[in-house]
């Protein structure tokens, strides 16, 4: 204490002097905002108005559709999209998947709310060390990065490429859901056997044992929202296959009575229960404008 | 003591404070003023160059994904280049003949990273062989890794923007592929836009249309061999020097708008070689004419090897016997210039059960039995988890002292049918005096009927 209060005098002093001996010095005005601040400045295209009125004024979503370094996992080889790609994957998103979220909700301000503001398109898939390869991801409720955008098409025949786009946004997005309003806790005891291994299991072999798909199996989260995108995002099978109509993935897992169908069965109980007391949507409502919204939209 | 030591400090403390000689800026210019003058020095840069840019992109045989590495051939990628103010970039590439005529137009960026940086922002023929999907990319480096390229670079000259020449240094920021940008002649873009990197990919086609798998060039008096391995774009040459010694050298090429270039040049005494240009069929005489340094040359078909490595067909051999493997190859045999001639492929075996198994490739397995080598196909089994011997082939290999091989059959394993691809393709072994094996990678050889060059069949090692 007694040492404190010789110094303190003697900092105030140094202060004091400092001030004195700076009175003169000269700053350089900052003129030039730094460069970079407030995003890329790149002259603005078609798509960008096009992104502007569709998504960024209805849904104050922002669309990141040029490459950003290390916006991306780095360092992995993953390849921007194509610009002729970006404005029909956007029209599939608003009219297949966010259209009947907006016609049950009776407005955009769900989404408007909800949706992540950042979506990030990317033209590949982002190919895993384990021989798996990711479509999509959801971060904390505020970006959504949709993969494959180059091989985007909604030709009847590439109906399996659209709905695995559907199904990953659907995915994406139920995601978002759980991060703000989380599901019955209840749902994760359903089924016990999630493994970091689910890339090794056939989809078929998965319902068997009671999820929708082999990832599903991976995490107790990634079932609930697998369970979503699969109601939402299943369709009548194309020539390419894939992605059936939910009905059929129930009968993969065996029909009634079968562990694997009974299972989720109860899982669609809560699913739809969720949807009703967390969000108050009539989950089977949103399922059937889905369907109809994906069918009349192939070409 | 311990005042003094105040004191000490205190007026270190005023003394420090009375330097007024800080100042934040270079030049009266602030780091923001200057990295935003030298990113428009950079792009001012780019889009000044009237008759455009090439692009040269060379790999270093790595490739990362998921911050693992992947090896594989090293390339030497071509682009024509022209940039524009509203940030959009037109290119045309020499990566595949579908990107050698038409102009794709995207976009690019140049920004301040850690370095500036020169980034092609959205998909352009640049990024087809960054792709990480093996169907795109066509990759030989495994699922999930384009050849090695980047799409996104820093510039690496050590000199300010402004004071840049005609050509730019760049290095990927992925896999640090080296790029340099050289400013383009009007010659050059009229060669160019006039398609003329198409031509020299038909003019390349047309080697084809010699039917013997020995090509020889002839070049002012001098013959040397020459092969072209258009998946990972390289030509080897082979010729014999003034000592007599047999020479080869695999030289990796890229296509210009004016013409074939090397990434280094042959050399042969007072003879150097750094590209090809104007190849033109001849059908009349079933050769290709070309121009080699303002030179005039013919390639013409050859049913012998320049020279032939008296090593080869022991070592063939040998490597897969010392490793208790086989030789396969997916194609099976190439004949008179039909890859596939006998359609393997369509091969089927069945299992104990009476499954029918589908064609996996065809190999040659020495000693597969003690002294008694296999050669048939390979079947995938029924489930779909490995594969199956079913039928096939059992025989010896005779390596001779001038360098060929000969192939004998004097067994049978399971019931191999006396019809179709597989037993054209086990008399086709032991027919015509033998072969002559050309090694022509570290886990590869092509192997040359004698009597009759237009017939042949690549061998890869499993390993």
């Amino acid at each position: 204490m007694k040492l404190l209060s010789r110094i303190l005098p003697l900092l105030c002093l140094t202060a004091l002097a400092g001030l004195i001996s700076c009175k003169k010095d000269k700053f350089t005005p900052i003129t030039t905002p730094p460069v970079g601040l407030g995003g890329d400045n790149s002259p603005k295209t078609a798509i960008d108005s096009f992104i502007y009125d569709s998504l960024t004024v209805p849904y104050n979503v922002a669309v990141y559709y040029k490459w950003l370094p290390g916006e991306l996992d780095f360092p992995s080889d993953i390849t921007p999209p194509d610009e002729a790609k970006v404005i029909p994957m956007c029209k599939a998103l608003l009219n297949v998947a966010y259209a009947p979220y907006n016609k049950i909700t009776g407005s955009t301000l769900f989404l408007r709310k909800y949706l992540p503001k950042v979506l990030e398109l990317a033209g590949s898939a982002e190919y895993l060390a384990n021989g798996a390869i990711f479509l999509g991801q959801a971060e904390g409720g505020t970006a959504m990065l949709l993969y494959m955008v180059n091989s985007f098409s909604r030709q009847t025949a590439d109906s399996n490429t659209f709905k695995q786009t559907m199904h990953t946004m659907h995915h994406e997005f139920g995601h978002i859901l759980h991060q703000n309003i989380y599901y019955p806790v209840a749902y994760k005891t359903i089924s016990t056997g999630y493994t970091g291994n689910w890339y090794n299991v056939p989809d078929a072999t998965a319902r068997q044992s009671g999820f929708i798909t082999a990832y599903a199996e991976s995490a107790p989260d990634e079932d609930f929202v697998e369970m979503i995108s699969s109601m939402l995002a299943g369709g009548p099978n194309g020539p390419s296959g894939g992605y059936d109509e939910y009905e059929q993935l129930l009968v993969q897992a065996g029909g009634p009575g079968s562990v694997g169908y009974e299972t989720i069965k109860r899982k669609e109980a809560i699913v739809v229960s969720y949807f009703a007391s967390a969000w108050n949507i009539d989950f089977y409502a949103l399922r059937a404008i889905c369907r109809s919204s994906f069918v009349n939209y192939l070409q | 003591m311990k005042k003094t030591f105040l004191y000490i400090l205190a007026v270190m403390t005023i003394g420090a404070g009375c330097r007024k000689t800080y100042n934040d800026t270079i030049q009266g210019q602030t780091p923001d003023q200057r990295v935003s003058a030298a990113l428009a020095a950079y792009q001012k840069k780019l889009t000044a160059a009237p008759y455009g840019w090439i692009f040269l992109e060379s790999t270093t045989g790595i490739a990362y994904n998921q911050g693992v590495s992947a090896t594989g051939p090293q390339i030497t990628l071509a682009y024509y280049m022209q940039f524009t103010d509203s940030g959009r970039v037109s290119m045309i590439s020499d990566f595949d003949p579908s990107m050698a005529a038409t102009p794709k137009t995207s976009s690019y960026n140049v920004k301040e990273l850690t370095r500036p940086a020169l980034i092609f922002d959205t998909y352009s023929y640049l990024h087809v062989p960054c792709d990480p999907d093996p169907n795109v990319s066509h990759s030989p480096f495994g699922f999930g890794y384009g050849w090695g390229t980047d799409f996104e670079f820093s510039f690496s000259d050590s000199v300010a923007a402004t004071a840049l020449g005609d050509t730019i240094q760049l290095i990927g920021n992925l896999n640090s592929a080296q790029g340099m940008l050289i400013k383009a002649t009007q010659a050059q873009q009229t060669a160019y836009l006039g398609g003329n990197v198409l031509n020299l990919f038909t003019g390349l086609g047309n080697l084809n249309n010699i039917l013997q798998y020995f090509k020889r060039l002839s070049l002012g008096g001098v013959s040397y061999e020459i092969r072209i391995n258009a998946i990972n774009r390289t030509v080897t040459f082979t010729w014999i020097d003034g000592s007599g010694n047999i020479r080869t050298a695999t030289v990796s090429y890229y296509i210009l708008g004016t013409g074939i270039q090397f990434s280094s040049p042959i050399v042969n005494g007072s003879q150097t070689i750094t590209g090809i240009d104007n190849l033109a069929w001849n059908a009349g005489s079933s050769t290709l004419t070309v121009s080699i340094g303002g030179q005039s040359g013919t390639i013409t078909g050859a049913n012998a090897p320049l020279a032939v490595n008296a090593g080869a067909a022991a070592a063939w051999y040998q490597a897969a016997n010392a490793n208790n493997t086989y030789w396969y190859s997916v194609n099976g045999y190439h004949i008179n210039g039909v890859d596939n001639a006998y359609r393997v492929d369509t091969l089927t075996g069945r299992d104990t059960a009476n499954n029918v198994l589908p064609y996996y490739y065809m190999i040659y397995f020495p000693n597969f039995n003690p002294g008694i080598d296999f050669f048939g196909p390979i079947f995938i089994n029924n489930a779909r988890t490995g594969l199956d011997l079913v039928w096939g082939w059992g025989g010896g290999f005779a390596a001779q002292t001038d360098g060929h091989g000969v192939f004998s059959i004097s067994y049978t394993f399971g019931t191999p049918p006396s019809t179709g691809g597989g037993f054209q393709s086990a008399q086709q072994l032991v027919n015509g005096g033998g072969y002559y094996f050309v090694n022509t990678g570290p886990k590869t050889y092509d192997m040359v009927n004698k009597t009759d060059a237009r017939i042949w069949i690549s061998w890869t090692l499993a390993l």
